[in-house]
């Protein structure tokens, strides 16, 4: 937003709206496989709880920026909105998971609807795949039928909404900091929400231009706290034996081929540009 | 300052954090100090390679150094309203600190002229204390109670 302000223009570098919901449906169906597995890694993400909303839409978007060749990813290429929207719009399903099978809201919505279980009599577990199982079709079926009807809002609004994006700045952001400030001071109702919320802008603007990658640093923000919790109950529990178990391995293993991979890409794309420069974007993310 | 230089501070600054982070860490008790202490001590390495790579380019560049913003007093006026607005907030709380930022926001940057931003303030106030109401929303407290 400072930058917005200090440049004096609008969200949007160019002055008209182009295309059309038509060209965003060919987009998706060309990177059909792109939507499956930013989908799938959504579904993952969601599943876990207390992880999906925050950071789901930058890990896809990570994920994607490492595995996909030639991308110019926050310079407009559009398979960065199509791995994080369908990321985004999977995670929901993924949480219902350990929401309906063990009682734990994989986030906010989910906790909304665990009370409202609750509040009609049922409980959470393994009744809802056995004898609550049309109540759990339902609530499936739902999802699948709020999705299609978004999907139908979004492309009747697209086009509305993206006239946002050709507001000056200076005309918007006093009205968007205003916003913001009331967000982030609900999250706790502490006033160091907006301390935090100062301080971390200010960071990450000179990160931004100081060529540091910022996503990295807002996952690490957002899973420090599950990751360390869930750290010290492996650790008091199995000792270093946790690090031999199967799942952590192959997860491991999922780790490095992807950071593998990311390095590989960059390679790749650097010897096909002839760009023998250092200097560059970070690869990582 | 160039952004090479600032990058280079930067990156001291980070690597000062990890490394009393890490010092801090040793103090915790054996569990509470596994994952603070090792994630300070990679990030530290991490930090110091990274260090290393940019003094190094810094040596070989023959390249004009970059300035960190193209426009950077402008910048940091913008940083200094939101913090200024944060005060606002901290002194007469949301309603009337919000209003006062808004107005002089769009009074003498936006230039609207003195009607259209008293009633774009009045819309802002009256929406703010809608959606306070519906929502059930908390507000910060203030200095003087208001």
């Amino acid at each position: 937003m400072i930058d917005l302000l200090s440049g004096k223009q609008s969200i949007s570098s160019t002055q008209s709206i182009a295309g059309s919901w038509l060209q965003g449906v060919r987009d998706s169906l060309r990177n059909k496989w792109l939507v499956f597995r930013s989908s799938v890694l959504g579904t993952v993400i969601g599943f876990i709880p207390g992880l999906g909303g925050s950071v789901v839409d930058w890990m896809a978007w990570g994920f994607a920026k490492n595995t996909i060749k030639d991308n110019y990813f926050g310079k407009g290429d559009i398979r960065g909105v199509i791995a994080v929207e369908s990321a985004t719009n999977s995670k929901e399903g993924g949480s219902l998971i350990p929401t309906l099978m063990f009682g734990i809201p994989g986030g906010g919505t989910t906790a909304i609807l665990l009370g409202g279980l609750t509040l009609m009599g049922l409980q959470a577990g393994p009744r809802m795949v056995t004898t609550d199982l049309p109540v759990t079709m339902s609530i499936v079926w739902t999802l699948v039928f709020a999705n299609v009807i978004g999907a139908v809002a979004c492309i009747v609004l697209a086009k509305h909404v993206a006239r946002l994006t050709l507001i000056p700045a200076n005309k918007l952001v006093p009205f968007l900091m205003i916003l913001l400030v009331i967000g982030a001071y609900q999250s706790t109702r502490h006033w160091g929400d907006l301390i935090v919320f100062v301080g971390l802008g200010v960071v990450a603007w000179f990160m931004k231009h100081l060529d540091w990658p910022r996503a990295p640093l807002l996952i690490g923000f957002v899973l420090a706290v599950p990751v360390e919790r869930y750290l010290w109950i492996s650790i008091s529990r199995y000792e270093y034996t946790w690090l031999t178990n199967p799942g952590v391995i192959i997860i491991g293993i999922i780790i490095i081929a992807i950071l593998a991979s990311g390095i590989w890409i960059e390679r790749k794309n650097k010897a096909n540009r002839g760009d023998d420069d250092e200097e560059g974007e970070p690869m990582y993310l | 300052m160039s952004k090479e230089k600032l990058s280079i501070i930067f990156s001291i600054l980070v690597f000062a954090i990890f490394g009393l982070a890490a010092l801090e860490a040793q103090n915790f008790r054996e569990l509470a100090r596994f994952f603070p202490f090792y994630i300070a001590i990679m990030g530290a390495i991490v930090v110091l390679a990274d260090l290393i790579v940019q003094l190094r380019r810094r040596s070989k560049s023959k390249k004009p150094e970059k300035a960190l913003h193209e426009n950077l007093p402008a910048a940091l006026k913008y940083l200094l309203i939101i913090i200024g607005y944060l005060v606002l907030i901290y002194i007469f709380g949301i309603f009337i600190g919000t209003a006062i930022y808004l107005f002089c926001f769009l009074y003498f940057e936006t230039k609207f002229g003195l009607i259209k931003s008293i009633i774009s303030v009045a819309i802002v106030i009256g929406f703010i204390m809608l959606f306070g109401d519906v929502m059930n929303l908390y507000w910060p407290k203030n200095l003087l109670g208001l």
